[in-house]
């Protein structure tokens, strides 16, 4: 029982400083999934609760960002998919929120928001893990698709963005 | 912005700018998750419908000789002993998608399982939801057949049939009038108009087909 109780200790406060090391991830995802600031927050929640439910077949000896991926977008994309279970969400691009005046405003930034929105759960998670600077390697390790999918799947991701930029600057 | 970034790369460091925006919303309040909502609701289901299954078996059982010399006396148990099946099969089924859901697995397999999970959740609500206008005609028989024996359904009056058949009428007017006076991009009226008229369930199909071409690489 001592052992145990011992061995859970470890165990809360091994998740929590893994937690605290991934954050900046799990705040970008949860950024790529939810616009609605509430909404964000729970998915936040969400994907805490999940990554320390999954934390025991976590391996400390594997790669622990291809993990740490898995189970927040996974979790991402179920959360999403309920959020949108009976109406899917109208894309109104001119309720995006506006950077506070406290920031510097970063144009590029609200096109990246509003062009990640367009994109299904998947693709969203493809780019998600590109734009974190993995390799086609790894992004196909997390996603479990092959290297050659990723590539051809990135490349029309950015004809998409392509065209989808085209079409706002004739709008 | 005026030119279309080339590369993905260049949008990089807006990601990272996103990154700081969102870290705003790092402090804000705990809520309490939802993750065990569906399993609850699942067991609840079983017991429920296993509860009613009971009942209308027993019915059956008790009066068998009425039931084979009336047998219009025993479309309301019926038809519950048929929806308690279905109720628990559907959960079950539910259950099992639940637990086959392994959160660190392969992004793409683990799509592919909430796909199918989202089509049998739309697909239950929706059987549900048509069961539960017909039921309500027949669940008070039912209910005064358990309690006061199988002869209950011959003294029910047609006026009650029809009165039932008229509520039923009244509440589809109703969730249509509830709908035109909604905003268009309500989301109410979007969730009812993605219930009533099947858009719900053309998405989830279309999830579900396309978490499977995922694993594909596109021609």
């Amino acid at each position: 029982m001592l052992r145990k109780n011992s061995r859970s200790r470890i165990q809360i406060g091994g998740v929590e400083q893994f937690l605290l090391d991934h954050q900046s991830i799990l705040a970008r995802i949860a950024r790529a999934y939810s616009r609605n600031p509430d909404e964000r927050s729970d998915l936040l929640q969400e994907i805490r609760y999940q990554i320390i439910k999954s934390f025991p077949s976590y391996q400390p000896d594997r790669n622990s960002s291809t993990w740490l991926y898995r189970v927040a977008l996974n979790c991402a994309i179920s959360f999403r998919r309920k959020a949108d279970r009976w109406s899917a969400p109208e894309m109104d691009w001119e309720s995006i929120p506006a950077p506070s005046a406290t920031q510097e405003p970063d144009p590029r930034a609200e096109h990246l928001q509003r062009l990640i929105e367009l994109l299904d759960p998947l693709h969203r998670a493809l780019l998600v893990l590109y734009l974190d600077d993995l390799s086609h390697a790894e992004i196909a390790e997390v996603l479990g698709i092959s290297v050659a999918n990723v590539a051809t799947r990135l490349s029309r991701i950015r004809q998409q963005l392509r065209s989808l930029h085209d079409k706002e600057q004739k709008a | 912005m005026n030119s279309f970034p080339n590369e993905l790369e260049t949008l990089r460091e807006a990601w990272s700018h996103l990154d700081q925006r969102v870290s705003e919303f790092e402090s804000t309040q705990r809520r309490a998750h939802h993750s065990y909502a569906l399993n609850i609701q699942s067991i609840a289901e079983i017991i429920i419908a296993g509860i009613t299954l009971w009942l209308a078996g027993g019915l059956l059982g008790s009066h068998f000789n009425l039931v084979l010399s009336k047998p219009w006396g025993a479309v309301p148990a019926l038809a519950h002993y048929a929806l308690s099946i279905a109720t628990i099969s559907l959960a079950i089924r539910r259950l099992v998608l639940t637990s086959e859901l392994k959160w660190d697995s392969p992004v793409s397999e683990a799509a592919l399982r909430v796909a199918k999970l989202e089509r049998l959740t739309i697909r239950t609500t929706g059987v549900a939801f048509v069961a539960g206008l017909i039921l309500w005609i027949v669940f008070p028989v039912f209910i005064a057949q358990v309690l006061f024996g199988y002869e209950m359904a011959f003294i029910v009056p047609a006026t009650y049939w029809i009165l039932n058949m008229f509520f039923g009428l009244v509440v589809a007017v109703g969730a249509f009038l509830l709908l035109r006076k909604q905003p268009a991009g309500s989301k109410l009226r979007r969730g009812l108009e993605g219930f009533m008229l099947g858009t719900a369930l053309a998405r989830a199909r279309d999830e579900l087909q396309r978490a499977n071409e995922f694993k594909v690489v596109p021609r």
